[in-house]
């Protein structure tokens, strides 16, 4: 038969009132989280053992600490341990003996441990006071501070305040008198205009387009300068924003987005047409060669085309002017044909160069081509053997063609 | 004789049911065919009870009973209560426990004179459940479980423990209990037993995928095929002797 034993704890029982009593222990509770976990049970005396060890350290925990100062040494300390050991040290040592010294009275100078440790409370409300006074001396010095900051800040004010006001005044006493050679960004003034474009150009990365074309640098400038000082406006984004509301406000929208320039060229036609009163493209018209272009359909031509589709370049130098004529391949076959001129022919084609010898025509090669197409206009006027008469341009004959092309 | 039978195409029977010698709880489900299978095995000796605890069907792992009385735990509604209360017989103490441990029937195992708890449970719990219930009360574990309750069924006459306790915790536990324990499984070698089954003296219910040769450990161990609700007084007990002498 086996006995009253309990497994987990490894005991045995010699009646049932033992082994209930054990069941409803804290030790089977412990021995069987033990043996749960895998762990064998232990015996009731390291139970209790331990018990007794967590009791200690749960007491420790709950004692309220002590505070013990030495008054001849003005130091604080937080266990007795300490405090005994201080006492042994050389400096209270020390202290002691000068003390002694100094009053030639043993009796005082001995109690004063005994009462050191009765003036804790008042030690502490020493100390808070310190804390209290040390705090005082931090917050004296802030207000300080912020003082001097606040003034140097309201100087700062005054100062743009008076800028703004005196540019207002300027602008608006001395309307028609504003400076083109004056920075309106930093209104720093200059000799010259050019010194004033290339200030603004170094420290502002103002930039003028087709500077090249540009005939009124001096009204352009001051045009701009109204634009910012008067009206507040950008250069650059004035189209989609309001103006703005003070001076200093413009300076510092052109500054900070890079706006410090001319909104030209960018397929605005509205900017275009404000500044291009202060531009001159007349002199763009001609080549590098000096050739110009003319239209096709120009009323100015001395020359009437046959067709449309032959272009003329002439050429002006001085008092002469000289015209060559480009023709289309579509009508190659004709400008090959060299029909023979006959007699009236000639006699046309004498009247015409005494006429523009007449005219001051120089240029023989020229005179000639002109009096050929003359002759031309005039035989398809008439229709009078139109295929035999159309006269071919030697200049336009083209010559090495491939051999499978016939023409 | 021990039933089969699934609740829903559970097997899981002890979950929606608790059986005692002296009632028997049911689970509410759409079907009537788990409430007739009890009906039909104790019609005339013992009422048959449809409830809800708390709202949910797990009565069986939610409340711990046994003749003398039954707790519930904190989760009860007032209506369910006096429900219960109301179709218990008289001498069954019905109690609402405020215990953090709310699932009493995976923490507490009990027959008719004595019961096993969870090593957790509060002071306060484990005195409620000795005067309701009627018991002695020992914290102990099952083959390393803690759930003393989900692990192990017993009644007066018999126990099925986890099959993994070893013989001196069969021995140790037998002593406590003073009744014949035999480690076993129930649904097919499922080792949580008081899930797949609900047992009182005379009767046990097993889930349907309970195998014959399981069903015939049940039958040993629990004496049912002699069973008898008057054997009880029959049989003599340690604590009779101790009331005669």
């Amino acid at each position: 038969m086996p006995g009253l034993t309990c497994n987990a704890c490894n005991t045995e029982f010699k009646d049932d009132t033992e082994q209930k009593l054990h069941y409803k222990s804290e030790w089977h509770r412990y021995n069987l989280k033990r043996k749960v976990a895998g762990v064998p049970g232990v015996t009731e005396a390291l139970f209790l053992a331990r018990q007794s060890v967590l009791a200690q350290e749960k007491n420790k925990l709950g004692e309220t600490p002590m505070l013990y100062t030495c008054g001849l040494c003005g130091k604080d300390y937080k266990s007795s341990k300490a405090h005994a050991e201080h006492l042994k040290s050389r400096g209270h040592m020390m202290r002691a003996s000068e003390g002694t010294s100094h009053a030639d009275e043993k009796a005082i100078v001995k109690p004063l441990p005994q009462r050191v440790v009765n003036r804790p409370p008042p030690r502490r409300e020493v100390d808070n006071s310190e804390n209290e006074e040390s705090e005082d001396e931090w917050e004296e010095v802030d207000p300080e501070e912020d003082l001097v900051d606040g003034a140097a800040k309201s100087l700062t004010d005054l100062n743009v305040n008076e800028h703004g006001e005196n540019v207002d005044m300027e602008v608006d006493d001395d309307f028609e008198e504003l400076d083109p050679s004056c920075c309106f960004m930093c209104d720093q003034e200059h000799k010259t205009i050019e010194n004033c474009m290339v200030h603004m150009h170094k420290h502002h990365g103002f930039f003028i387009p087709d500077v090249e074309y540009l005939k009124d640098p001096k009204g352009l400038l001051t045009y701009l300068g109204l634009k910012v000082k008067r009206d507040y406006m950008c250069l650059y984004c004035n189209d989609r924003c309001y103006p703005f509301s003070s001076l200093e406000a413009v300076r510092k929208h052109m500054e900070a987005k890079s706006h410090c320039k001319v909104h030209y060229g960018d397929g605005v036609d509205d900017e275009e047409v404000e500044l291009e009163e202060f531009y001159d493209y007349s002199s763009s018209y001609v080549d590098d060669q000096g050739k110009q272009l003319v239209a096709s359909c120009d009323a100015s031509n001395n020359v009437e085309l046959v067709g449309g589709s032959e272009l003329i370049i002439s050429r002006k130098s001085g008092d002469r002017s000289s015209t060559k004529t480009l023709g289309s391949r579509e009508f190659l076959r004709y400008y090959r044909q060299k029909p023979r001129p006959s007699l009236a022919n000639m006699a046309i084609t004498a009247a015409l160069a005494s006429r523009y010898r007449s005219m001051g025509l120089t240029t023989i090669q020229s005179r000639e081509k002109i009096v050929r197409m003359k002759v031309l206009k005039e035989m398809n006027r008439s229709g009078v053997d139109n295929m035999r008469t159309k006269m071919a341009m030697k200049s336009n004959v083209i010559r090495n063609l491939p051999k499978n092309v016939p023409y | 004789m021990a039933t089969r039978l699934q609740f829903e195409n559970n097997c899981e029977v002890g979950v929606f049911s608790k059986l005692t010698n002296a009632y028997c709880l049911v689970a509410i489900g759409g079907s009537e065919s788990f409430y007739s299978v009890f009906e039909a095995e104790l019609a005339g000796v013992i009422p048959v009870v449809k409830t809800s605890i708390g709202g949910t069907r797990i009565i069986g792992r939610l409340c711990a009973g046994n003749k003398n009385g039954l707790l519930l735990p904190h989760t009860t509604t007032d209506q369910e209560l006096q429900h219960l209360r109301n179709s218990l017989p008289d001498q069954v103490v019905v109690q609402r426990i405020d215990e953090r441990l709310s699932a009493l029937g995976n923490c507490i195992a009990c027959n008719d004179h004595v019961a096993l708890t969870h090593t957790d449970l509060d002071r306060e719990t484990e005195e409620m459940i000795a005067d309701v219930l009627g018991v002695e009360v020992f914290r102990q574990t099952i083959a390393g479980n803690i759930l003393v309750g989900s692990y192990c069924a017993f009644s007066n006459r018999g126990g099925l423990v986890h099959p993994h306790t070893s013989i001196e915790d069969l021995d140790e536990l037998s002593t406590l209990l003073q009744v014949p324990l035999v480690a076993g499984t129930v649904n097919r070698g499922s080792e949580v037993i008081a899930a797949g089954m609900t047992v009182n003296d005379w009767t046990a219910f097993c889930g349907s995928d309970t195998t014959a040769t399981e069903l015939s450990v049940i039958e040993s161990v629990f004496k049912l095929r002699e069973a008898q609700p008057s054997a009880i007084v029959d049989e003599m007990r340690k604590s009779l002797i101790d009331t005669y002498v």
